[in-house]
């Protein structure tokens, strides 16, 4: 009986030659139903397109790495938190800001101004504490803060947030390293072989693309590489609905009173999209008694039913800034 | 630092060459000297300045081993003091780190809203990483020595190497001096076999961990809340708790393979962690393959001390009681986690109290075993939900919807996260046979194609990953 249950004599084959061979003919095999099948009917694995735009950009979000909070928040970047430090204005919100917020056009309107800028907005649909904390850690003096009021007057942290405030200068640049080190191996491997995950999406879940994100140093922006165009339509969003909460009004209070403490103003505005988070935003700037500039022009579209492809953000921050320049002429 | 971290992997390979040079050439402290360096960067990698706890654990430990060597056996008082300052600074670390914030609220939660303010403020301090572990390993180094049946270590460096060996540092297995010690001093030859038992063991842990437990908790992660609702059937609660059961499993016993694999191909045995949990056919058999070492301890270190089973049958069922009360504490500071103990506690009570710890008399009938099979597995599963929920409230909404027995249908997202539990499966199974003789243990040349397989897997069904769950213990 025991003999019977020795595993099978198979010494003649060496483990690590086969280990190589069958590890070799998966990957064969990937390539060649690739050849075959080009795209798999249009699905490109986006890592190995992703491009830095320019030196003067770091690596944001990646599958390998989240570290925008980390930089930011311990200013382990020296020029990207010069440049926030010089901002006259503040743009805040989360990833839908960041995706929506153009620098090409909001660079023309601001120059014209004689303001500097900075988008200071965060993925992991980050809220108000996070950013006040920024901006407390180092003492920012803006003149005016615009904030996309999408779910962000909650006096609350991401979880990630959360584990960022209380993680140091030095995991900071441990996991810059870090997530460097992961895009590249990603960017190298996916040559050969996808992340079915990444190219298929996962059923039941919003974001089905990869996403790789790069930020400015010099203003704060984000740029998606690559940013397919989108195929989801952004309904109409009444900015009065749905009523505030009661904790929604507090916390607006708050904030703003943070805000008039450093002396600056506030304007809300808002990112259409197919899900918005908390109360309406026109009725926190009338609460709030602050500007609302409204931006939603036609035909916005998602790439992935949550943030805005890149002709849309175009045409959001174009027709933002269109508004802005009423409030601020 | 993080097993799945490029960081990870440039330090074991440094550590590998040293391997292969230095430890291959009978120069056994300039070995341990650069594996007590890679330990000191894998901890450090955390938050440096916490090194500081570690040395001071494993000091007090060295010396109180020292000093009982030195103290004869009659000097019965100050012995006990020796045990009692190793104990109480070690004790005293993990009460301060892991559950002043707790015990705070506790008192807040006493006291009311009028009084909370009399108490300090909220803590917020980063727990160090894996100091549950390695104080239990350190105290169990002096509890032997005063118990005679360890001979205390000579230097430092080499006890510091036991506590802090890089592997196993952050999450176990929690291993005994006299398991550890002695395989310091020893010609190490990196044979073929132990290569390919250690590459088996690393590769099989990040594939549990990147492809089983990383996107079965994409998946807990995502739903949880909704297993919560007023409206979510029990089919539906069902399979996020047989998701959270997969995860823990594969992250747990993940992260041990990856421990045990690299300390293997580093010239260290470390203990079996886990075998197959989801087998056991008693609670008693459950701990004997659930976090074995851990079983290990609680039952050595603390259970034997509080008298086991020699004080009679109500003394033993205190006694497993306290244990598991302790156990859930040690898990993290969480009226959850101490539910979690607590329903362990009461069942391996209950289960001892009906004889069905043993399979002998009425026990051994097999309609017996299995009905107590099904019972065991389902208390597990409502276990979990107390471990995985965030309150008690949470938990209980989670319980009053899985025993709802409405709305069992699910839909192509819960069908596509099972594929994510069926490796686990298939290694239940495998062992299910295995252990019924059925099948012969895998053969190098199986285990090479399964590892080929794996590796493919890891490269192309990873998700973003989080740091394994016992981190945070």
């Amino acid at each position: 009986m025991v003999t019977r249950l020795r595993p099978a004599s198979d010494d003649r084959i060496s483990p690590a030659l086969l280990f190589v061979a069958v590890l070799g003919l998966l990957v064969a095999a990937t390539a060649g139903m690739w050849l075959r099948y080009p795209a798999l009917g249009g699905r490109v694995r986006n890592i190995t397109r992703a491009e830095r735009p320019s030196s003067d950009h770091y690596l944001a979000l990646d599958h390998g790495g989240h570290v925008d909070h980390h930089v930011l928040y311990f200013g382990t970047d020296a020029e990207a938190l010069a440049h926030l430090r010089r901002a006259d204005v503040l743009l805040l919100g989360n990833s839908r800001l960041m995706f929506a917020a153009r620098p090409r056009v909001l660079d023309a309107f601001f120059e014209a101004r004689g303001l500097r800028y900075y988008v200071l907005g965060f993925g992991f649909r980050e809220a108000d504490r996070f950013p006040l904390a920024i901006i407390e850690k180092f003492d920012l003096r803006p003149r005016l803060v615009i904030v996309n009021a999408d779910g962000f007057f909650s006096d609350s942290v991401s979880d990630f947030g959360a584990t960022v405030l209380q993680d140091s200068r030095f995991g900071a640049v441990r996991l810059q390293w870090e997530a460097e080190a992961a895009h590249e191996a990603r960017r190298a491997m996916h040559l050969l072989v996808p992340n079915w995950l990444s190219l298929f999406g996962r059923p039941g879940f919003r974001s089905r693309r990869e996403m790789v994100a790069y930020r400015s140093r010099t203003d704060g922006s984000w740029q998606m590489s690559p940013w397919d165009p989108g195929e989801i339509w952004v309904p109409y969003h009444d900015p009065a609905q749905p009523p505030l909460t009661d904790w929604e009004r507090a916390a607006a209070r708050r904030f703003k009173s943070a805000m008039d403490r450093r002396g600056a103003a506030l304007v809300l505005t808002f990112v259409p999209n197919p899900m918005p988070l908390g109360g309406g935003p026109a009725l926190f700037a009338d609460l709030l008694r602050v500007p609302f500039v409204q931006a939603e022009p036609a035909g916005l579209r998602t790439q992935d039913g949550d943030h805005l492809d890149e002709a849309s953000a175009v045409g959001w921050t174009e027709a933002f800034v269109a508004g802005l320049g009423r409030v601020i002429p | 630092m993080n097993f799945v971290s490029w960081a990870f992997v440039a330090l074991f390979g440094l550590v590998l060459l040293a391997r292969l040079t230095i430890g291959r050439r009978s120069v056994e402290p300039v070995f341990v000297a650069a594996l007590i360096v890679a330990s000191v960067v894998f901890y450090a990698w955390h938050i440096p300045v916490y090194l500081g706890i570690l040395w001071l654990s494993s000091s007090i430990d060295y010396w109180a081993g020292r000093a009982l060597a030195r103290l004869p056996s009659q000097a019965r008082g100050r012995r006990r003091t020796v045990l009692a300052v190793s104990l109480c600074t070690n004790l005293g670390l993990l009460a301060f780190f892991k559950y002043a914030g707790f015990f705070l609220q506790v008192g807040r939660d006493v006291l009311g809203p009028a009084h909370a303010a009399s108490l300090p403020p909220e803590l917020a301090l980063a727990l160090p990483m894996g100091i549950s572990f390695y104080t239990f390993q350190s105290m169990s180094y002096t509890i032997d020595v005063y118990r005679g049946v360890l001979a205390p270590v000579r230097r430092f460096w080499p006890f510091f190497l036991f506590v802090g060996f890089f592997p196993q540092l952050v999450a176990g297995p929690i291993v005994r001096a006299a398991e550890f010690l002695p395989q310091m001093p020893r010609p190490r030859r990196l044979r073929e076999s132990v290569f390919y038992e250690g590459m088996w063991l690393i590769i099989s842990g990040f594939f549990l961990k990147m492809v089983c437990a990383d996107n079965l908790g994409m998946y807990v992660d995502e739903y949880w809340e909704r297993g919560t609702r007023p409206d979510t059937g029990s089919g539906f609660a069902l399979w996020l708790a047989l998701m959270f059961s997969g995860q823990i499993f594969a992250d747990f016993a993940g992260y041990t393979n990856i421990a045990r694999g690299t300390a293997y191909l580093l010239g260290y045995r470390l203990p079996v962690n886990f075998n197959a949990p989801y087998l056991a056919t008693s609670f008693k058999n459950f701990w004997e393959r659930w976090h074995m070492t851990l079983s290990r301890w609680l039952r050595d270190y603390l259970y034997i001390s509080l008298g086991g089973n020699r004080h009679g049958p109500v003394r033993t069922y205190v006694n497993l009681m306290l244990v598991m009360l302790l156990g859930g504490l040690w898990h993290g500071a969480a009226y959850t986690f101490i539910i979690w103990g607590a329903l362990h506690g009461v069942a391996l009570a209950v289960e001892r109290a009906l004889g069905l710890n043993r399979a002998r008399g009425w026990t051994a009938a097999w309609p017996v075993r299995g009905v107590w099979f099904l019972i065991v597995q389902a208390l597990v599963l409502v276990a979990w939900v107390f471990f995985r929920s965030r309150s008690l409230g949470e938990a209980l909404r989670f319980l009053d919807n899985l025993v709802s027995m409405g709305g069992w249908s699910l839909g192509t997202t819960e069908w596509v996260g099972v594929l994510f539990l069926v490796p686990i499966v298939a290694h239940h199974g495998f062992v299910c046979l295995r252990e019924r003789r059925v099948v012969p243990p895998l053969s190098p040349a199986t285990r090479a194609v399964l590892a080929a397989a794996m590796v493919y897997a890891i490269a192309t069904l990873y998700t973003s990953t989080a740091e394994f769950i016992y981190f945070q213990f």
